[in-house]
Formats: structure tokens, C-alpha cells, sequence
């Protein structure tokens, strides 16, 4: 906290409280509105009597921390804009022993905390004062609205310099990311640059001692509401709920791909060089049937003729000529020098028969491999909307990490990308395990069945 | 708003494409593969990235 000594104000006699460090050089008295030089014996230098006085939720002498740091209150100045629509707000003016000076800028609910900034190029800025995206601290920033006039309106307490009645100030306002803003303000002896951030109203008031019935919230009309922009604490709110629910959809995603690995069963498999009409049962709608015919080579193919029949009429036929399917277009048949083809179908339950005839017929010793298999989970759909998820994940973290480059939100990020995949990868292994494991246990169960058959 | 907009997007792209996944809507397909083409393209790419280029007749 800054020390505090008391003078006694040289117009009107009243006591007035110095908080300010070294740089402060005018005290507004508080009863007469005399503002008092204090590099010159508290001369009188202006007067802002029956100015209009607002009424604001701080006073001078109030101590409390923003963005960790401990300030103290020790100035007051309201600013009112010269065109029409007037718009007032105050700026309290903040003094730290360790930090120097800042702004706590309050306007209708609204409370942002603003630091002048040098490392902001007004020189540059002032040769191209017409671009409209200036570029601070590996950030775009965006200009608001057209440059505008203010003027002071009230004054009170301690500043680093002379207030005037009649002075006026131009404005230009940029926006950046993370509720941050730019203004660049140029009076008439001096041109500075100020970097704003948007502050939690409850925690500054708290922080401040504001009472309760003093608290004044931004008050928004229907239609501005649909429009304006969240609250701090509402998009930080739904940042977290957009990060959940895009966690949970990705989970979702992840669950089943890894279900895919394991999702199909067998329902015919046949290596032979005889035609063959085989009865199969497709126990569920689910997903995709697959099948795949392996011929040794192209010419072997070519003498192919598959189908699938319901008791109906032909679900599906193949032939190096044409392909038919009760199901429309699904593509062509095999080109020539092609030896396998693969078939995803969509078969509904039921019983079907599988054909394949070949002619001419083949020798001893070429084999056509043939599997069916059920419940074959196809992911086009799902990876790329995975993709989109991850990316616009990606994004959200990107847009909401502070320029300054907090390492610990990059960490999450990393941490959360290493954890999607190793639960890809992790459960695609786990998957494994159980497929090796029932691969194992039916092995033993058919040896088990040799062994019966053998005693038998 | 605008992300809530987002989420309900990405919530409804998932639960369509689970939907068509579990549907097999617009997955029905027939793929051909040819073995033969595979193993020219093999030679095809060792000869390409062989230095010196030279005869490799694939035999």
C-alpha cells in the first residue's frame, strides 16, 4: 500500500489525502474542484466546478488487486465524447510502489484495466495512420470504430498531469483477442499508446471492498444481448463447456474406432477351386458386410461370377462384365490385370445364399479365397470428423492462449492431444489383447475338440 | 453464441456421421485390387530411386 500524507488545498482549505509516488503533479481538490500544482506550492492551475459529477461504484483511497497486483486509487478523471451520441465513463487513476501507475476504467458496468505501453511503434503508427490492423505483441488488432474526440468531464485527486476543461483528446480504438484492446490518444502536447483488458466484475468489486448494493453490472437491452459479446466469465464459461462437449464427441469417436477393430465376425470364409452355393445367416443390420474375393491371378478373376441371393432374387452379382445390386450404384466391376476385389454391402438380417461359379473350371491347384465377414465398421465419416474436432480444438486453444505464451495452457494442449491418441493407440492395443486372447482361447477350444474326437 | 453454434454443429456431425457409419449410408462400395499392378509400381519406384539409373528389368 502507498504511503498517504495530508496537505490542505490552497483555494478552499480543505484536507486533501497524497497517495501518488514521484510522478504525480496535480491534486484535484475534492470540495472545490481546484486542481493544484504540486511541482509549483499547490498553485491552482484550473477549476472544474459545476462540472457534472457521475456516480461510480469506487472512491479515491481504495485499495485492491488486479491481475495480482496490489493499487491503490488515487485519481479520478471522467471523459465524455464531443460528437453525439455523449458517452461518459470514468477512468480512476492507480498508483503501486513496485508497478508505477495504471487505469481502472469503468463504464456502465463495464471494468477493464488499461497500462501504457511503450513498445507500441507510434512513430510507425503515425506514418500509416490508416491501417486498420496494426500488429502489437504477436497480435492483429482490428480499429473498433472511426477515431473520436473526448473531452474531460470531472476530475478528481491525484494525477501525472494537468487536467484541462477545454482540452481535448482523440481516440482510436483497436480490438485484439482475449478481450484486449488498444487506444492510441493524442492531445495536444503528447501522443500515447494504452493496452486495455477486460476485468471480472466480481472479483475487482470484491477485491476493491465495492458494496454489494453499489456493484453496477453491465445492463444490456434484448437485442443487444443477442448480439453483444459474453461476459468475461460467461465465455470463459462456455469455453470450458465447448472444450467438454468437443472431449466427449472426440471420446465418442475414439470409442468407435476402437470398437471397429473388433466389431466384425466371420461368416464365411472358403479357399477352393470348385463353385459353391453356401447358406448364410446375417445376424445384425449393423454397419456393413464385406467381402472379399482373392483370385492367383487376373485371368483366374475374370472367369468369376459371384452373387448373393435372398428368397426373393439377387441381392448382388459380379462378373468381369457388369455388376448388379438391389442396393443402386455402389461402382464398377473389376478392371483387367485386377486379381481381388473387395465388396462392402449393406445386407440386411436375414438368411441369404452365396454363389460362385467359375467357368471354365479351374485346375488342382488355383485357389479362389473367399470371406464374408459382418459388422464391418467402415470410418470414413468418422475421421473426418475427428479431424474437424481436433483442429477446431486446436484453434480454441490457440485463440484463447495469451500472447505472452503461458506455457502451462500449451502444455495442456500437447498433454491433450497425447492423451487422445494414447487412448487411441492404448485401447487399439487393449483390443488386441482381447482379439489374441480369443484367437488363443478358440484355438485351444478346437484343440481341445481334437483331443475329444481323438478319444473318441 | 458463436461457439455454442459450433458445438451444436460438431455434435450434430457427429451423431449424423455415427448414424450413416451404423447405416452404412454412402459406404457401400467395391474396391479392386490388383497385385500384379502393385509389384510393377514396386519395380516401377526401386528403378526411379535407384542412383545411376542402370538396367533392372525386374526379373
Amino acid at each position: 500500500m502507498s504511503e498517504i500524507y495530508a496537505i490542505r488545498c490552497t483555494n478552499c482549505g480543505g484536507s486533501l489525502n497524497i497517495r501518488g509516488g514521484g510522478r504525480v503533479t496535480t491534486v484535484t481538490c475534492e470540495y472545490c474542484s481546484s486542481v493544484l500544482d504540486m511541482t509549483a506550492e499547490y498553485k491552482v492551475l484550473s477549476q472544474f466546478q459545476d462540472k457534472y459529477r457521475p456516480t461510480v461504484p469506487f472512491k479515491l483511497g481504495m485499495v485492491g488487486t488486479i491481475k495480482g497486483v496490489e493499487w491503490t486509487i488515487i485519481g479520478w478523471v471522467s471523459y465524455k465524447t464531443t460528437d453525439f451520441p455523449v458517452e461518459r465513463w470514468s477512468e480512476f487513476f492507480l498508483y503501486s510502489p513496485l508497478y508505477g501507475y495504471g487505469w481502472l476504467i469503468y463504464e456502465e458496468g463495464i471494468l477493464s484495466f488499461s497500462k501504457r505501453v511503450r513498445d507500441f511503434s507510434l512513430l510507425k503508427w503515425q506514418k500509416n495512420k490508416t491501417n486498420k490492423m496494426p500488429f502489437f505483441r504477436k497480435s492483429h488488432y482490428m480499429l473498433a470504430e472511426e477515431p473520436y474526440n473526448i473531452e474531460i468531464d470531472f476530475v478528481q485527486g491525484e494525477l501525472s498531469w494537468v487536467a484541462k476543461a477545454n482540452d481535448t483528446i482523440r481516440c482510436w480504438d483497436y480490438n485484439g483477442p482475449n478481450h484486449k484492446s488498444l487506444t492510441v490518444e493524442k492531445s495536444a502536447n503528447e501522443l500515447e499508446s494504452y493496452l486495455n483488458e477486460r476485468l471480472n466484475n466480481k472479483e475487482i468489486y470484491a477485491s476493491f471492498g465495492v458494496k454489494q448494493e453499489d456493484q453496477v453490472e453491465e445492463e444490456l437491452s434484448t437485442i443487444d444481448s443477442l448480439f453483444k459479446e459474453d461476459t468475461l466469465e460467461a465465455s470463459d464459461k462456455s469455453r470450458k463447456s465447448f472444450l467438454m462437449q468437443m472431449a466427449i464427441l472426440i471420446v465418442v469417436i475414439a470409442l468407435t474406432i476402437g470398437y471397429s477393430f473388433v466389431s466384425s465376425k466371420t461368416l464365411f470364409e472358403t479357399d477352393t477351386n470348385q463353385p459353391f452355393s453356401q447358406l448364410i445367416k446375417v445376424d445384425s443390420s449393423a454397419f456393413l458386410s464385406k467381402i472379399v474375393i482373392k483370385a492367383p491371378t487376373p485371368a483366374i478373376l475374370d472367369t468369376l461370377k459371384f452373387g448373393i441371393y435372398n428368397r426373393d432374387s439377387y441381392v448382388f452379382t459380379i462378373d468381369k462384365n457388369s455388376l448388379n445390386s438391389k442396393n443402386g450404384n455402389i461402382g464398377r466391376t473389376w478392371d483387367r490385370g485386377d486379381d481381388e476385389v473387395t465388396i462392402y454391402l449393406k445386407l440386411e438380417r436375414g438368411e441369404y445364399r452365396v454363389r460362385l461359379n467359375m467357368s471354365p473350371p479351374l485346375d488342382a491347384y488355383s485357389k479362389i479365397k473367399v470371406v464374408i465377414e459382418e459388422k464391418v465398421v467402415r470410418l470414413t465419416y468418422l475421421l473426418i470428423v475427428l479431424a474437424l474436432l481436433l483442429i477446431s480444438v486446436a484453434l480454441s486453444y490457440k485463440s484463447n492462449t495469451p500472447n505472452n505464451g503461458s506455457q502451462s495452457k500449451s502444455q495442456y494442449l500437447w498433454l491433450f492431444f497425447a492423451a487422445i491418441f494414447g487412448y487411441v493407440f492404448f485401447g487399439f492395443y487393449i483390443l488386441l489383447f482381447i482379439g489374441a486372447f480369443y484367437m488363443i482361447a478358440s484355438y485351444s477350444k478346437d484343440a481341445e475338440n481334437l483331443w475329444d474326437n481323438d478319444d473318441d | 453464441m458463436m461457439i455454442k453454434i459450433v458445438a451444436i454443429v460438431f455434435t450434430i456431425l457427429t451423431i449424423g456421421s455415427l448414424w450413416l457409419t451404423y447405416k452404412g449410408t454412402g459406404l457401400q462400395k467395391v474396391e479392386t485390387h490388383s497385385t500384379l499392378k502393385h509389384v510393377r509400381s514396386i519395380h516401377a519406384g526401386g528403378w526411379a530411386s535407384s542412383s545411376g539409373g542402370g538396367f533392372s528389368s525386374g526379373k
